[in-house]
């Protein structure tokens, strides 16, 4: 379980997010909306400690354990995965060997070449990405649909508990949009993973099913709710949310 | 019919034609006559300077992949011809003061030539990279890139000087010098992933200087890699 307290969090000399709260238990789907610009990459970015933001003040705790001062590595290795927008390029540096380094890492032990491909393999067949894919260059040359399939690879091979899902949906058509959503689900369904996804989309949404919708605006989440709410939000936008349908701090935490 | 051979270079003058070499050069000073379509790896063994020089005969096509971790100063000429098509490839690691003089003179027409050099500067390296391409009067269509990049791992002065000498009109001619440390948005990335920042580096470090070669030269030169990084 995630649970962040009282987060307050700079870019600079900038607050974009104030008293900000959020428990994510296990085996949950939890969808982040709001406006433009109002930090939802934010909090995903804090929680792996991106050093473009600081935490002012505020903790973040997963499973028990105080992971506000940890490195991104040592978070990641926790098994919290982020899923970024914009997946960037690595030049030279292969999937497969990037991979084999991270889980060498993690797990402290020697990787079977031959599980280890076999696995990228049946992979690469589950979310439709061609197996060359496996040792191409990290995103390099690669479109956006093809990038966000990428990270989807890394996501079953690395297996995190609690996955970070930054606007997946951006440079996907309405087909690869059904496969990484149904991706993801089964991943989630495989492994009883927790989600945090931050989208507008409601195509993923339809075939993700979150269990809370969370409203982002003026620096902290401002309200909680279900199906209920998410129609509110894609009929009347987020300036007249009807207040009916949301849930309060203490019902959610239950 | 493309022959592939290993070559201990002793010799001050080699003529290369229509082949793919992997060559060690022990010699500190050598011209490479290319004749056709060559593919030349070079894996030298043995530290030493070295100043070469390369002659493109016309229509020759050449891809040179050369890759060390060498202390010695290198001086590097390459002399395109009528219709020749170059690409040099160099990414070296460096551990001390480095000097490299490149130089590509075309006095001909319709040459293609591309440069890149990308090294990697730890330790006490300190590195000047001069890169010069000439194109000659009265010459037409020619070609002209250069890309020279240093990713530095010290805090020690690094200098490139990307020069062009046009002396033509009908020429397409470009540079491309850039000097930086480990970018922290791939840090970042690889850090998600659970790699800790000094696998991080490495990774980073190593895609870099493989780069620019195919995947025959690249998985020659990892073991090195390997060892240095």
């Amino acid at each position: 379980m995630l649970e962040i307290k009282d987060l307050v969090v700079n870019v600079g000399e900038k607050t974009i997010l104030k008293n900000f709260n959020l428990t994510i238990e296990d085996n949950a789907i939890h969808c982040l909306m709001g406006p433009n610009g109002v930090g939802k990459s934010t909090i995903c970015k804090t929680i792996l400690k991106d050093p473009n933001y600081s935490i002012i003040s505020g903790t973040i705790t997963y499973n028990g354990e105080d992971i506000t001062n940890l490195k991104t590595n040592e978070i990641a290795n926790k098994g919290i995965m982020l899923i970024m927008q914009n997946p960037i390029t690595i030049e030279g540096v292969t999937n497969a060997e990037m991979l084999r380094t991270a889980l060498s890492e993690k797990t402290k032990e020697h990787i079977d070449i031959f599980k280890f491909n076999k696995e990228l393999e049946n992979i690469c067949n589950k979310i439709d990405l061609p197996k060359s894919f496996i040792h191409r260059n990290i995103n390099e040359g690669m479109s956006g649909g093809e990038r966000k399939k990428n990270e989807l690879l890394h996501l079953w091979m690395l297996k995190p508990n609690l996955v970070l899902i930054d606007e997946i949906d951006s440079g996907l058509d309405i087909d690869a949009l059904k496969i990484v959503a149904k991706s993801l689900k089964e991943y989630q369904e495989t492994y009883q993973a927790s989600i945090l996804i931050i989208t507008h989309n409601p195509h993923i949404l339809d075939i993700l099913k979150p269990n809370y919708i969370h409203i982002l605006k003026d620096q902290h989440i401002i309200q909680t709710g279900h199906e209920e709410l998410l129609s509110d939000i894609l009929t009347s936008g987020f300036n007249n949310l009807n207040k009916a349908n949301s849930v309060g701090e203490s019902d959610f935490n239950e | 019919m493309i022959l592939m051979n290993n070559i201990l270079v002793n010799e001050e003058h080699l003529t290369i034609n229509n082949n793919i070499v992997w060559l060690d050069i022990f010699v500190d000073k050598l011209t490479i006559t290319i004749e056709g379509k060559v593919i030349i790896n070079e894996l030298t063994t043995q530290d030493h300077p070295l100043d070469l020089t390369i002659n493109l005969t016309k229509n020759s096509y050449l891809i040179y992949n050369r890759f060390n971790n060498f202390t010695s100063s290198e001086k590097i000429i390459i002399n395109g011809n009528e219709n020749s098509q170059v690409s040099f490839n160099y990414s070296f690691l460096a551990t001390t003061k480095k000097d490299i003089l490149l130089n590509y003179d075309q006095n001909n027409n319709s040459g293609n030539c591309e440069i890149n050099v990308y090294a990697l500067a730890k330790d006490n390296a300190s590195l000047t990279i001069a890169a010069t391409g000439h194109i000659l009067k009265s010459t037409n269509d020619n070609e002209y890139l250069e890309n020279i990049r240093i990713t530095s791992l010290n805090n020690e002065k690094h200098t490139i000087y990307p020069n062009l000498l046009i002396d033509t009109h009908n020429v397409t001619a470009s540079h491309n010098a850039t000097i930086a440390s480990v970018d922290e948005e791939e840090l970042f990335y690889l850090s998600t992933k659970g790699l800790s920042k000094p696998l991080a580096t490495k990774l980073i470090s190593q895609g870099f200087l493989l780069s620019i070669f195919d995947e025959n030269y690249q998985t020659k030169i990892k073991s090195i890699l390997d060892k240095e990084v």
